[in-house]
């Protein structure tokens, strides 16, 4: 009674069938028009929604800061400028030409600028994995299917940030080696630039080697074991090769060879993966991570299924699934891997399960061009007008923004005469440093991790849990100044506080002063919020509920 | 015949002897107490109808749902202290995991230490959920269900015959009953190929096992008070148990590394079957929601494991390089390697169990998790005073202080009701009304621990710190009646609360 689900043993993956090959072979024309290019054209249209938003990542502040005093400077920083804790500290600019980026793209065209540039980079992430994706001549549907699932699936940590730089960068490494592997050719070589690149731009860059150098181990157990769909040796070689090359190329690097060992210092960190969200493993609770677990559950479902899957595309998925696992932020490296492996395995079900189709008769060439037209030109005018430019118009003293970041409160602050010492929230150091920097406030704490070191991180820790040493903690470090969120546990008990007097609220922030220096400090009246049309009066007037979530 | 079976099985029954060592484990969750508490109050008074033990209005009824397993953890303490209570309930786990290993069909039994292994795997990935709890009883239900299923998939129709009383059982005991209905709809569902008759006598026995559910002093209601604890998601923010798994611990690895074998296992193997595939995927899509079925994963997991990794094995081992054997490999020198090997570990697992068995390690371990000196002193100084704790430690303060209502909330939460968890959320997130959630209740003391963010609140509000419980890391706060704001701080740092000036005398 025991009911097999089959009974064959692991298989090759089967080759697409004389209909998919015949399509591959059609001229780019038909393909776009066909019914399957109409459905495809707009599925990489409509994976742009998602990708673009205003700016929600803290960091961001910090970053295009540093970018301006850069360019200022003509050269790194050595030393954190930001903050009254750490300024002794080495700082290792591991995201310079980001940062370089930001604040060549503020300069030219404000917060719009990046959206746009940074949407872009995120989108190519996501063609880079269709492209990869299409090696095994999926069937349009499965292949659309699955760009929308990845897409959607990725959506807790998309957004206009540097970590998107690492998923296209990582996404284009894939497709590379991909094609190394199938193809051979010299279009492998563009990894040493892009890792030259890659390596000054973000500390991710350790991915993509720890990618090539998984595809090369599984590689060379494939051929130990002598599995099908093995590459040719002579590529597996070269790709190892090209690895130790792009190794090298990553040492080229402003703040020096040693760059290469310091994202081990981030993953060893305790300190970071328990204060940083992004770190912590995923809550499958919440409906927007759940479909990364449908995707993840049903590629392990397909894969069972076909039990036909090449090794090292088994090695990406087992390790972006552990990864993913860990922390939410790889979910991004999950969609970027297994995305591919999740079309290429659902085809070869539904191609295993499915019917012969019937070849259906296009319409003229002209209607199907025209409707190509219509259709792209309408998502790509919806996706403008509702996404794009909402984002990119969305200012930094909006409303959106003062929801989110201290923008009423470091507007008070910036009227004080004094530098302060600021005791902050960990997410937003980067926007009071970027604000009040050159005004010679700094802050306790920013979204820098590294720099800060795990005992800053675990000190900060201490406070914001309000541990019994929060207040010794605060004055031993010579703050000014406590900037809180309002609601935050820190802040309620400091209402309650004698030693602390309330200097200035809003909706999103509450400031408190150590009573017998209060006077001393200077500090601007509490605003009055009267300025018709201001955004901090909107802020103070304005019911949290009824205040819109939409940027623009 | 039989001597092949002993040898198999003898592999098997030293590994579930091994995982002694994994699950004989002290009073190690917390609730264990309030189970105690409820469990000798059942003995003295039934029943009750309402919550006994705290000063809150409690909204719901009580829903005296793990009567029977609160009762007999109760008389098994009285009989022989809380170390027998550990060894009663680590048997239970390692025999749960013994019964899963077991429930193989006959012709596709792995070999002996491939399914010790696999035991061995499903206790250390189970480790952090099994000890005296109520859950290990539903996984010792979960196994014996698999085991009948198993069994009615391969002919044996009488095997059902026990589904309905087991389901009786497990009713009275632990939610996790709909576990084992939810197991037997999967066979349902996947024994296409099974036989009309077979089927219906599933259909049957489950219903009969849903309608036997229903015998338990709660009746119907006891499916809406499990459906409700699931699905509140003010429960869900304050019990880790039935949030996401924190992948960032070492434990939860191995969950992970076990479902990857599984799954390499599955895709290697010669032959899947259905059944197997659904319930361990519908485990481990519910272990991603809850950590708490992150056993039941490893329980379903042990003989899938061990059957398909057999499968897997005599499907794939001609593309591996032949290997040598050692010099002297002849099977009566495997058969003593083998016996000494299993008597090594057996002694072991006796010389890891046996000192958590006696009294004093109990009394040990109690000191130094639970706020006992603490209590003590409340007991001696603050009599009749309602005490503020965290929930983790109301279920202790309960056993503690049965009697007189000074108890604030513990970990049976869904019998509070949501206004009253969001009250103690409010002060122990410290929301924005936290200093209003003590006076309204007209609580003037509080056992917390020393690095809790209430202490820190406490003392503005002009509460002091009686004494320090250091081998618990609690205190004890009192307000005295007349103090507010910095006035009232006693002992207390200058102003609001930090660097104490003195250190708090010690409880004891």
């Amino acid at each position: 009674m025991a009911h097999d689900v089959t009974s064959t043993g692991p298989v090759a993956a089967p080759p697409p069938t004389s209909q998919h090959a015949a399509e591959a072979h059609q001229p780019l024309i038909d393909r776009l028009t066909s019914p399957g290019g109409l459905f495809l054209s707009a599925v990489m249209l409509a994976a742009a929604f998602p990708l673009t938003s205003p700016i929600r990542d803290p960091d961001f502040w910090w970053h295009l800061r540093s970018g301006q005093l850069i360019l200022q400077r003509g050269g790194l920083l050595g030393t954190d400028p930001f903050t009254y804790t750490v300024s002794s500290h080495l700082w290792t600019m591991h995201e310079w030409l980001s940062e370089v980026m930001f604040a060549a793209l503020y300069r030219w065209q404000g917060l719009a600028a990046v959206v746009l540039v940074l949407s872009a980079v995120s989108w190519l992430g996501v063609l880079f994995i269709f492209l990869r994706a299409r090696f095994d001549r999926p069937g349009p549907f499965v292949l659309g299917g699955g760009m929308i699932l990845a897409v959607v699936a990725g959506y807790p940590i998309w957004g206009p940030r540097a970590q998107m730089i690492t998923f296209a960068f990582a996404c284009l490494t894939l497709l590379l080696v991909e094609l190394h592997l199938r193809r051979g050719g010299r279009l492998a070589l563009l990894l040493l630039p892009m890792f030259l690149v890659w390596g000054n731009l973000h500390s991710g860059f350790l991915i993509g080697l720890g990618f090539i150098a998984l595809v090369v181990a599984a590689e060379a157990v494939a051929h130990l074991l002598h599995l099908e769909g093995r590459a040719p040796a002579a590529r597996v070689r070269h790709l190892g090769l090209l690895l130790v090359g792009s190794l090298l190329v990553c040492a080229i690097n402003l703040n020096g060879p040693s760059i290469i060992l310091y994202p081990f210092g981030t993953l060893g960190s305790a300190a970071q993966q328990t204060l940083i969200l992004e770190w912590h493993s995923p809550d499958f609770n919440d409906w927007s991570v759940r479909i990364f677990g449908i995707m993840l559950l049903s590629l392990v479902a397909f894969i069972v299924a076909n039990r036909s899957i090449r090794l090292r595309d088994a090695a990406l998925v087992l390790v972006t699934i552990v990864l993913s696992l860990q922390s939410v932020r790889h979910i991004a490296l999950f969609v970027a891997a297994s995305t591919p492996v999740w079309i290429n395995q659902c085809d070869m079900l539904v191609r295993r399960l499915r019917v012969r189709r019937r070849r259906q008769q296009l319409p003229p060439v002209g209607m199907r061009v025209v409707s190509w037209l219509v259709l792209c030109g309408a998502v790509l005018l919806v996706y403008i007008g509702s996404r794009l430019v909402p984002a990119m118009r969305t200012r930094e003293d909006s409303v959106f923004y003062a929801q989110d970041f201290p923008v009423c409160a470091a507007r008070w602050l910036a009227a004080d005469p004094l530098p302060l010492h600021i005791f902050n929230q960990y997410g937003e150091g980067g926007y009071l440093a970027y604000r009040l920097s050159a005004h010679g406030d700094r802050v306790y704490i920013f979204g820098d991790a590294a720099l800060m070191g795990d005992a800053l991180l675990n000190t900060y820790g201490d406070v914001e849990s309000v541990s019994p040493q929060w207040d010794s903690i605060v004055r031993t470090a010579g703050t000014d100044i406590v900037l809180f969120d309002t609601g935050a546990p820190l802040s309620n008990v400091m209402l309650h506080a004698p030693d602390w007097v309330e200097v200035y609220h809003d909706p999103h922030n509450i400031a408190f002063a150590p009573r017998d220096r209060v006077a001393s400090l200077q500090l601007p009246p509490q605003p009055t919020f009267t300025a018709a049309g201001d955004t901090c009066t909107t802020l103070a007037t304005t019911s949290p509920s009824q205040l819109s979530q939409s940027p623009g | 015949m039989r001597a092949t079976a002993l040898r198999r099985n003898g592999w098997v029954i030293v590994a579930a002897l091994v995982s002694l060592a994994l699950t004989v484990q002290p009073f190690r969750d917390s609730d264990v107490w309030w189970h105690l508490a409820i469990g000798h109050y059942i003995v003295a008074h039934g029943i009750p109808a309402a919550e006994p033990f705290s000063f809150l209005h409690a909204a719901n009824p009580w829903v005296g749902q793990q009567w029977l397993y609160d009762v007999a953890l109760a008389r098994v303490v009285d009989l022989g202290g809380a170390g027998l209570a550990s060894l009663l309930m680590g048997v239970v786990a390692s025999g749960a995991l013994l019964v899963a290993a077991l429930s193989t069909p006959a012709e596709r039994r792995p070999r002996g230490l491939l399914t010790a292994g696999s035991l061995l795997l499903g206790a250390i990935a189970s480790t952090e959920l099994v000890g005296v709890r109520a859950p290990v009883m539903s996984l010792l239900g979960a196994a014996v269900t698999l085991n009948l299923l198993v069994r009615w998939r391969h002919g044996s129709m009488r095997a059902l015959l026990a589904l309905p009383p087991l389901m009786a059982l497990w009713a009275n005991v632990d939610a996790g009953f709909v576990v084992g209905i939810g197991m037997a709809a999967i066979a349902l569902l996947t024994s296409a190929g099974a036989g009309r008759r077979a089927r219906l006598l599933l259909g049957a026995a489950t219903f009969g096992g849903v309608l036997a559910t229903l015998v338990n002093p709660a009746g119907v209601g006891l499916w809406g008070s499990v459906a409700a604890t699931f699905s509140d998601p003010t429960l869900t923010a304050l019990l880790p148990e039935l949030q996401s798994p924190n992948f960032h611990d070492p434990w939860l690895r191995l969950f992970e590394v076990q479902a990857i074998l599984l799954v390499i296992a599955w895709v290697l193997a010669t032959r899947r079957d259905a059944f197997d595939l659904v319930l361990a995927g519908a485990v481990f899509a519910a272990s991603l929601e809850a950590a708490r079925f992150v056993s039941l994963f490893a329980l379903v997991a042990v003989p899938q494991l061990a059957v398909y990794s057999a499968s897997a094995w005599s499907a794939h081992r001609h593309r591996l390089p032949a290997t040598r054997g050692f010099p002297g490999d002849t099977p009566r020198s495997r058969r003593a390697v083998a016996v000494a090997a299993a008597a090594l570990a057996a002694a072991g697992a006796a010389v890891a169990v046996v000192p958590r068995l006696t009294a004093s390690h109990a009394a040990q371990f109690e000191a130094a998790h639970e706020p006992k000196a603490a209590a003590d002193y409340a007991a001696t100084h603050l009599a009749g005073r309602r005490l503020y704790t965290i929930d983790s430690w109301g279920g202790y303060l309960a056993d503690r202080f049965p009697v007189g209502r000074v108890v604030y909330l513990y970990d049976q939460l869904g019998v509070f009701g949501d206004a009253a968890v969001q009250q103690y959320i409010d002060i122990h997130d410290l929301k924005a009304d936290w200093s209003t959630v003590l006076p309204g209740e007209d609580v003037t003391a509080a056992i917390v621990p020393a690095g809790a963010q209430e202490v820190s609140a406490l003392l503005t509000e002009g509460w002091s710190v009686d004494c320090s419980d250091a081998t618990s890391g609690s205190l004890v706060m009192t307000l005295e009646r007349g103090a507010s704001g910095a006035a009232a701080v006693g002992s207390g740092p200058a102003g609001s609360g930090a660097g104490a000036t003195a250190a708090p005398p010690p409880c004891g």
